[in-house]
């Protein structure tokens, strides 16, 4: 089932075009990586979804509602965190889980306060008082203290340290093991390599590409390193069609693999000979520098 | 409706600023009091024999000034005093940009709006618990004008009196209230939609000042709102000014609807 579902949804600020004819639909229970450039209309989607901008055509439904006429029913089943979350400054986490529980109407302080705990979150500091970081630590409380349906991340980490990070990543993974759905937009692939099930990015308001990590991972290059201690390589059986020759020095040979690697590919690199090979992951980065391009 | 978390959160947002100006109000009320009944009526019918001074009081008091008005006037001066007025007013300005101009401008809009709440609910939680907070600071104004009429041995007005021309500043704090949030919800920075009421405030006062001088200016005058504020004549007539009262009042109902419709339609962006 398709939890959003984003049909021919553009807009406009006077001149500029911020979003142009996006369609993508996400599957209940999936991580989206929602990936680009800064400007590139990620923000702008996220913001069509939530219903505080209204579309200049087409249309963003969520759980089958309309975003922008429903957003209010859509929101009791939907969490989300802001890039830089502005938080009233008075406010300390735990009046933060009081206030949100009553305007909820659901009480979220004893989870909240169980989540400050794992994030190691002093609950009774003021805002005011706050790093950018905690105050997104207190954002991701809030939203997933709340149990969503939906969560919405719009580059939630910015501040936040590699730990606390990583402790995200092991939260959003169990939620969506648990039937959550989480839609994470993100600048930076790093970011979201490890955590979603399908890429989408955009640029200058278009979508550039759609696709699961497993398909992008195939279509990424990867390094082939042959060395040799003593003796001068030479050509074994010409090169096959999906490696590429990038430097050849005399006791070092640098290559490029254009997708999986291949039993032919695995003998072509036995039949060189060499001492020593190695061959890198996917540089999922290369490509995707490309679509940003 | 009505959400008890958005209540709590309006009072919040509201408690410290309505206090600071109740505290401030109630100061400058028995000040003023204290010392009005105080001025022999002697020098002060001379000082409004200076032509600036008449017509300056007469803008504020929404009528000409005539030599030996008697008493009337003089505890007409706490309701219009600039100083009074200044407080008044700033207290509903602050507090009507804070939604939606402020918490635009301060990015908090988008945690207050992510959650299951309708705008139109935001909006009119923070309308209502604007123009009650109206309410207290203008009590606080009372009973600092009572104290200071008691510290001065001086006979308060009577209750009805009292009763009226509170109701008529209430009336003018309300119109204010609404036109403050009206112009709020069309900006996104609270800075301008400050800027925008106080030029609207100072306008209005110009308006009266002018038509006191110019008399063509006098066509503008339905215009201006201290046009429909007059303690001078409530106090000296004793009548209730429902006809002021209700444009005021109309004026602050309209503009918070029409502020509504705008905040329910509008785009919200806060990058």
């Amino acid at each position: 089932m398709n939890l959003i579902e984003i049909e021919n949804l553009s807009k406009s600020y006077r001149q500029t075009r911020a979003l142009n004819n996006l369609n993508l639909q996400v599957e209940e229970g999936k991580i989206l990586g929602f990936l680009g450039p800064n400007g590139a209309g990620k923000t702008t989607t996220i913001r069509l979804l939530l219903g505080l901008l209204k579309p200049t055509s087409g249309r963003a439904k969520i759980f089958g509602l309309n975003c922008w006429s429903h957003s209010s029913e859509i929101k009791i089943e939907v969490a989300y965190v802001p890039g830089d979350l502005r938080i009233y400054r008075r406010w300390t986490p735990r009046i933060a889980l009081n206030l949100v529980s009553k305007i909820r109407r659901k009480d979220i302080l004893a989870p909240g306060l169980e989540l400050a705990e794992q994030l190691n979150l002093n609950p009774d500091i003021k805002v005011r008082e706050m790093s950018l970081g905690t105050r997104q630590k207190l954002g991701l409380i809030l939203a997933l203290a709340t149990q969503p349906r939906l969560l919405i991340l719009d580059e939630p980490t910015s501040g936040l340290d590699p730990i606390v990070q990583d402790r995200l990543r092991e939260i959003l993974l169990n939620f969506a093991d648990e039937g959550g759905t989480v839609f994470f937009s993100s600048h930076t692939l790093s970011e979201i390599e490890n955590l979603c099930d399908r890429i989408t990015i955009l640029k200058e308001g278009n979508l550039v590409i759609d696709t699961t990590l497993a398909e992008l991972r195939k279509k990424a290059l990867r390094e082939i390193h042959l060395h040799w201690r003593h003796t001068q390589p030479k050509f074994q059986n010409t090169l096959p069609e999906e490696l590429d020759l990038l430097e050849q020095q005399d006791l070092h040979w640098k290559l490029t693999l254009k997708g999986e690697t291949s039993p032919e590919i695995m003998s072509w690199i036995h039949q060189q000979n060499p001492d020593d090979v190695s061959i890198s992951p996917p540089n999922l980065e290369t490509l995707f520098h490309s679509y940003y391009r | 409706m009505i959400n008890q978390g958005l209540i709590q959160k309006s009072i919040r947002d509201c408690a410290l600023v309505t206090l600071g100006f109740a505290v401030l109000l109630l100061v400058v009320e028995i000040l003023i009091s204290f010392v009005i009944p105080e001025m022999n009526s002697e020098i002060f019918n001379m000082m409004v024999k200076l032509p600036f001074v008449r017509k300056m009081m007469g803008a504020l008091l929404g009528v000409p000034i005539t030599e030996n008005m008697g008493t009337g006037l003089l505890l007409a001066i706490p309701w219009v005093h600039p100083v009074v007025l200044m407080i008044v007013f700033g207290h509903q300005v602050t507090l009507a940009s804070q939604l939606p101009s402020g918490e635009i401008d301060r990015g908090t809009i988008d945690l207050l709006l992510g959650l299951p709440v309708k705008r139109v609910q935001v909006f009119f939680t923070h309308f209502i618990i604007c123009s009650a907070s109206g309410l207290i600071v203008l009590s606080c104004g009372v009973v600092g004008h009572l104290i200071g009429l008691s510290l001065a041995k001086a006979d308060p007005p009577p209750p009805k009196i009292l009763m009226i021309a509170f109701t008529n500043a209430y009336a003018i704090y309300f119109s204010i209230c609404g036109l403050g949030i009206l112009i709020s919800s069309l900006s996104e920075r609270r800075g301008r939609a400050i800027g925008a009421v106080m030029t609207l405030v100072v306008s209005s006062f110009m308006i009266n000042f002018i038509a006191e001088y110019w008399e063509p200016a006098a066509i503008v005058k339905p215009f201006s709102l201290l046009t429909y504020y007059r303690p001078l004549i409530t106090l000296q007539s004793e009548t209730f000014p429902l006809g002021d009262i209700t444009v005021l009042a109309s004026i602050g109902i309209v503009s918070g609807l029409v502020g509504a419709w705008v905040f329910n339609r509008r785009d919200i962006q806060t990058t």
